[in-house]
């Protein structure tokens, strides 16, 4: 090994730069919109207990995130408690999404009740994939209607060719309850051409970059072809670092403006446009 | 700071392209890949890494020796930013990867780091196929990069057959690995992770912590993964300014030291 001299990072964003220089991004908090808490059976998290997330939020400068603890989603006896405990002991770290099994919704009118109350909540959380059951079924038709009527979020798990949660169902369910934000999970791996047309052309779909926001060029594409303004970060913290993505938006080729839509600016306005649409509900 | 990343990939996959989520499930989607050196150099220089280990995808689409060549040509066109890796196959059907010819053609073409692909290329990476291969690499130290995307087998029984082999984890997928390489890392020495992969939240920590700063090698797994995520997740990992220089280029500078050809 000869090399001596090392190239100077050809990358001008100015953020890139910054996050180089000190390891994190201090003049631009992350806003992670696709979260969960806890541990999970698959995987070993060593960031998975709540204070540790914490710690982690600090330490990268995450401003706050929005999440569906494991709890939440895989047993049907724990339901929601966990997340409701969360947002009350951190309100101003923590927002939530109600997540709903469709095996259990003989107790969701009782929960959806309920729902108004809770401050933090700002829409709800599918996983079909894991749940077996397809985001089009009409099981999930109240949630769609309450939704709809409070302009909430929802973030559901999407995957390309999927039986349960394929981009065309986000679509079909876009187009009939225009007051929802839906939010592609993982932008549909296997399928991400199609979701960005899907969030290019609907003003209520939005791409979010948990997994495939790894790869090479597509958070350009996604850019490129649906604006910066319908891309939201997201990593499924704990189980991924928020700085890898973080690393992949920075490094991505767009410009600064670009990168503090999809870091914080769009999850700022999205989070916020629940929260005044429910503060003018009383 | 330096940075070497260890694990790039140059050249077009038959079908673009094929990402490892984990063990044994792969996602079809389309990235931007680098059709030759130069444009892999291009992403280097934006992202200010010094220099690359480079593999040919021609190495798994076509055959190993077709692809081994392109990768050595691209290599030893760059100047010394690209370093050349070639993948084996079993002596017994082809003897150019006998130690005896394969040793003296990687001294002449500059390569000093070697891939296998048993499962792609259907054999299997154990001493009843690859004897003495696998053993005279074990004694050259020189290291040997394993993927376990067709299931971590492999990779156990190879290290159990060959406990001091000089191994190199690499394109392992996005979810925690830690139960599947925790093991090995307390078992084998001189058993690495390269860590393009590692997007687990705290992991590069944790495994500092418990193995070490001198198993993990930076890489980025180019083009499963855009250089920048791997880059940023261990510029910002939390760990010293000198674990973090070691990770970034010296833990492979001080392997490719220990090669003896």
């Amino acid at each position: 090994m000869s090399r001596t001299g090392i190239p100077e990072m050809a990358n001008r964003s100015r953020l890139a730069q910054e996050f180089m220089e000190l390891g994190r991004l201090e003049s631009l908090p992350i806003i992670d919109m696709h979260t969960h808490m806890g541990p999970f059976y698959g995987t070993y998290l060593p960031e998975a207990p709540l204070p540790r997330m914490l710690a982690e939020m600090e330490r990268e400068n995450i401003d706050w995130i929005v999440s569906a603890p494991h709890s939440a989603l895989f047993d049907p006896i724990a339901g929601n408690r966990e997340i409701v405990a969360a947002m009350a002991d951190h309100p101003k770290k923590i927002y939530g999404y109600y997540t709903v099994n469709p095996h259990y919704s003989d107790r969701i009118n009782e929960d959806l009740a309920e729902y108004d109350a809770i401050d933090n909540y700002v829409g709800f959380k599918l996983l079909p994939d894991y749940h077996k059951y397809p985001l089009t079924g009409d099981r999930f038709t109240p949630i769609y209607e309450f939704a709809n009527e409070r302009g909430l979020l929802l973030l559901s798990h999407t995957w390309g060719h999927s039986r349960y949660n394929p981009p065309g169902m986000i679509a079909e369910l876009a187009v009939k309850y225009p007051n929802i934000r839906f939010l592609m999970g993982h932008s549909a791996p296997g399928e991400t051409d199609y979701a960005i047309e899907v969030a290019a052309s609907l003003p209520n779909v939005y791409l979010e970059l948990c997994d495939t926001g790894r790869l090479n060029g597509l958070i350009a594409k996604m850019v490129r072809e649906a604006s910066s303004e319908k891309v939201v970060f997201g990593t499924d913290f704990p189980w991924y670092d928020p700085h890898y993505m973080l690393g992949s938006v920075l490094f991505s080729g767009i410009d600064d403006r670009e990168i503090s839509n999809i870091v914080h600016d769009n999850a700022a306005a999205l989070v916020g446009g629940v929260l005044q649409r429910k503060a003018k509900r009383g | 700071m330096r940075f070497i990343d260890a694990s790039c990939a140059i050249g077009y996959r038959t079908v673009n392209y094929e990402i490892v989520n984990h063990e044994r499930f792969y996602v079809q989607e389309r990235v931007k890949q680098a059709r030759d050196g130069r444009e892999l150099i291009e992403e280097l220089d934006f992202c200010g890494i010094d220099q690359a280990v480079i593999s040919h995808n021609a190495m798994i689409d076509v055959d190993p020796g077709y692809g081994n060549k392109l990768a050595a040509a691209e290599a030893a066109g760059s100047g010394d930013r690209l370093l050349p890796s070639w993948a084996i196959a079993p002596p017994v059907t082809e003897p150019e990867y006998a130690p005896s010819a394969l040793f003296p053609a990687m001294q002449a073409a500059g390569v000093k780091l070697l891939r296998a692909y048993p499962a792609r290329n259907r054999y299997m990476l154990g001493r009843v196929a690859m004897d003495p291969l696998l053993g005279e690499i074990s004694s050259l130290r020189i290291p040997l990069y394993l993927s376990p995307s067709e299931g971590w087998e492999p990779i156990y029984q190879v290290l159990q057959e060959y406990p001091d082999l000089t191994v190199i984890l690499t394109n392992y997928g996005l979810w925690s690995h830690a139960r599947l390489t925790f093991p090995l890392l307390r078992a084998y020495p001189n058993f690495y992770i390269e860590t393009g992969d590692m997007q687990t939240a705290g992991e590069i920590r944790e495994i500092c912590r418990l193995f070490g700063p001198e198993r993990l090698l930076f890489g980025s797994g180019f083009p499963s993964n855009a250089i920048g995520g791997p880059l940023a997740a261990l510029r910002g990992s939390g760990i010293s300014e000198e674990a973090m220089s070691a990770i970034a280029s010296g833990n492979l500078l001080r392997l490719l030291g220990e090669v003896v050809l």
